[in-house]
């Protein structure tokens, strides 16, 4: 007889209450189908420290399960060669180096302009290991490859270096030079056949040869073949700015690109590409970047970026964790960066933690009030755990008889309390700031001083002193001073780093009682 | 003595000195949150460490144990390579500690020292599990995490293929 339809469930129908349900009464058996079903390991191990009843039924898949979670922790100490061994133990070592191998290989180590100081690494790197110098090694790669269905690339990464350099490099390599349509057409079919694998992406262009350089549809026709992009980076090796006049071409360009990479998370965009470019990319994918990593001459275009009447001004970016303005370069004005700064404030950024806001590595100029490094701090008092400001400091603003102890603009500014804030990263310079101690003071919960760019100011003639000496006294008198003025209780380390070479050169830490 | 009770998932409860628990770096904040949201300075710390069982947690008091008179060493410590000091650190106690165990266990101890902040555990454990990886082959991998290769048909020939090139070159 058939079932009067009035017992059938619908959406309507309120499912019986679970609350009294006791669950201990579902056999086994039932219950290794469901966690058999549990893919994600984080799942995985959180139904392993349930119960007993869960680690009896876990336990045959529990090191190929747990290897996802323990990766991160381990991969520093395995060799590439390790790690891509180990992709053939199973199916989840397998996807668990491939989806959870922490993607900092390309996309934070690369720095363009080691490129340059090291001829060497004038290539595409295909991490780990892979290194091609020619067009036809790609096409080499693509034949040997022809019956992979799979994932070549262990860490879905892959970097394009723009390889046009006729020079031999630093071993004598010859490079081939390319023609830029061929060079274009390789990569094109490498992405048509393999895109769909990588999550971070690296192009790097040379700006030295305006001749060579790709054009706008390239990072276009790209980037469509790279549907589940995470972490983008577009930058340039070199000086010129000729790209500047290529990318002019085009403001919508990112806006008409279909598909939108929906899972991009991450963003640099190198001073070769124009604030239209970047404009574009960000009111397309703004909403849902949780970095973004942009030049000072790309923000510095006050045309475009910042201005509230401009069709593409970025009014908020809910998700950004965190943002890194680099080369910032305030040469042309006084007040240049705090225009910069008014118009960052427009922005609505809830949710940002992180932030670096730095000059130019080599810019004379780099020079900014304390004013600046407060206004960035109040912007972002409530969600602001780290601030990098690594400039030298400008004592003076706007004529030379004005302190910024006297300005009550500043003493307003220090009264407002950075509640998260745990790290500063500063220049070495403003150690000897009267605000200093109020600058440290208003951050209640203050663990780390960066101090950047050390240099043995108070001792400028050394002639028949011992260095080493005036140094280490120098270092341990701004140690002092500096534990001295900050009443943080959570206050835990004092880091030097040197001007020139960068590097650091002492970590004071505090005692454990 | 100041003590705490840390509670695993599974409520199996442990009571040890505060001073214990402080060289955890979870527990220490935890203890000292407790100590500003109660009003009363003697009332006993109690924290749930819902990610940890008990079995494991019982491992990690009884390391803590062992190392309450080391140094402790910081979270970020050598932050420019990234790797902790587990040969420097690592004593004739630690490799008894560690032989025993099967490396599920091993494993599950990484993730309850990174969760606490307990720098040193972390380490040795870490090097534990690299070492049965580094310079072996798939089988001896197999072996010594007790797995068993679940590629099907032609899958381990295409992971083979994908490998070949990256290793070659």
């Amino acid at each position: 007889m058939a079932m009067a339809l009035t017992s059938i469930p619908t959406k309507n129908t309120p499912l019986p209450s679970t609350s009294n349900f006791n669950f201990s009464r579902i056999p086994p058996e039932a219950w290794k189908e469901v966690l058999n079903r549990v893919d994600d390991p984080q799942t995985f191990h959180n139904c392993y420290n349930t119960c007993e009843v869960f680690r009896d039924l876990l336990n045959i898949d529990r090191t190929s399960r747990l290897f996802p979670l323990v990766l991160p922790h381990i991969h520093d100490y395995l060799s590439e060669k390790d790690i891509i061994n180990s992709r053939r133990v199973c199916k989840r070592w397998k996807t668990g180096i491939e989806n959870h191998l922490p993607l900092n290989i390309p996309w934070k180590n690369v720095n363009p302009d080691d490129f340059i100081i090291n001829p060497v690494k004038e290539r595409w790197v295909f991490p780990l290991t892979n290194t091609f110098y020619k067009v036809s090694q790609i096409t080499q790669f693509l034949t040997e490859m022809e019956n992979c269905s799979g994932n070549p690339f262990p860490t879905r990464s892959l970097l394009f270096y723009h390889l046009l350099h006729p020079e031999p490099n630093a071993n004598g390599a010859q490079l081939e030079v390319q023609d830029r349509d061929e060079l274009f057409h390789a990569f094109r079919s490498l992405l048509h056949k393999f895109g769909n694998e990588v999550w971070s992406f690296v192009f790097i262009t040379d700006t030295d040869n305006p001749e060579l350089l790709p054009l706008h549809a390239w990072v276009q026709q790209m980037l469509k073949l790279l549907p589940n992009l995470k972490k983008l980076r577009l930058d340039n090796v070199g000086d010129e700015l000729h790209g500047l006049k290529i990318w002019d071409e085009g403001w919508d360009w990112f806006q008409h690109l279909k598909p939108l990479p929906l899972h991009l998370i991450s963003l640099h965009i190198g001073q070769f590409y124009s604030s239209r470019v970047a404009g574009s990319i960000l009111n397309a994918v703004g909403g849902q970047l949780e970095y973004l990593g942009i030049e000072g001459t790309v923000i510095e275009e006050e045309k475009y970026f910042g201005t509230p009447t401009h069709p593409w001004f970025i009014r908020e970016m809910p998700n950004l964790n965190e943002l890194k303005i680099t080369n910032l370069n305030f040469s042309r004005g006084m007040s240049n960066e705090i225009s910069l700064l008014k118009r960052l404030a427009r922005c609505r950024l809830p949710n940002l933690e992180k932030l670096s806001y730095a000059p130019k590595r080599h810019a004379r100029e780099g020079q900014i009030p304390f004013r600046a490094v407060l206004l960035l701090m109040n912007q972002f008092a409530t969600t602001l755990v780290e601030l990098h400001v690594p400039f030298q400091l400008r004592r003076m603003v706007q004529n030379e008889d004005f302190e910024e102890e006297d300005d009550p603009e500043v003493m307003a500014l220090l009264g407002v309390p950075s509640t998260k804030l745990k790290i500063l990263d500063i220049s070495y310079s403003m150690v000897d700031h009267p605000i200093l101690e109020s600058v440290l003071n208003k951050c209640v919960v203050l663990e780390k001083v960066r101090l950047q760019k050390f240099q043995m100011v108070r001792s400028r003639d050394l002639r028949g002193v011992n260095r080493n000496f005036v140094l280490r006294n120098e270092v341990r008198q701004t140690i002092e001073k500096l534990n001295g003025l900050v009443k943080s209780t959570k206050f835990k380390s004092i880091e030097l780093w040197n001007k020139s070479p960068e590097r650091k050169l002492y970590t004071w830490r505090r005692p454990l009682i | 003595m100041a003590l705490v009770r840390v509670i695993s998932s599974d409520g199996a409860a442990f009571l040890v000195s505060q001073r214990l628990a402080k060289r955890s770096g979870k527990l220490k904040t935890e203890i000292e949150t407790f100590r500003k949201s109660s009003d009363n300075s003697e009332a006993q710390p109690e924290i749930r460490i819902v990610t940890i069982r008990a079995e494991i947690l019982r491992l990690v008091l009884q390391w803590l144990q062992q190392h309450q008179n080391d140094p402790v060493l910081p979270a970020n410590q050598n932050e420019q390579d990234g790797r902790g000091d587990a040969e420097m650190g690592q004593s004739q106690w630690d490799r008894d500690f560690l032989a025993p165990m099967d490396l599920g266990i091993v494993m599950e101890l990484i993730l309850a020292a990174n969760h606490l902040e307990v720098k040193g555990l972390l380490d040795i454990t870490c090097k534990l599990v690299e070492s049965k990886i580094t310079g072996r082959t798939v089988d001896e991998i197999r072996t010594a995490f007790k797995l068993k290769s679940d590629f099907k048909g032609n899958e381990e020939e295409q992971t083979r293929l994908e490998n070949r090139w990256c290793v070659e070159n």
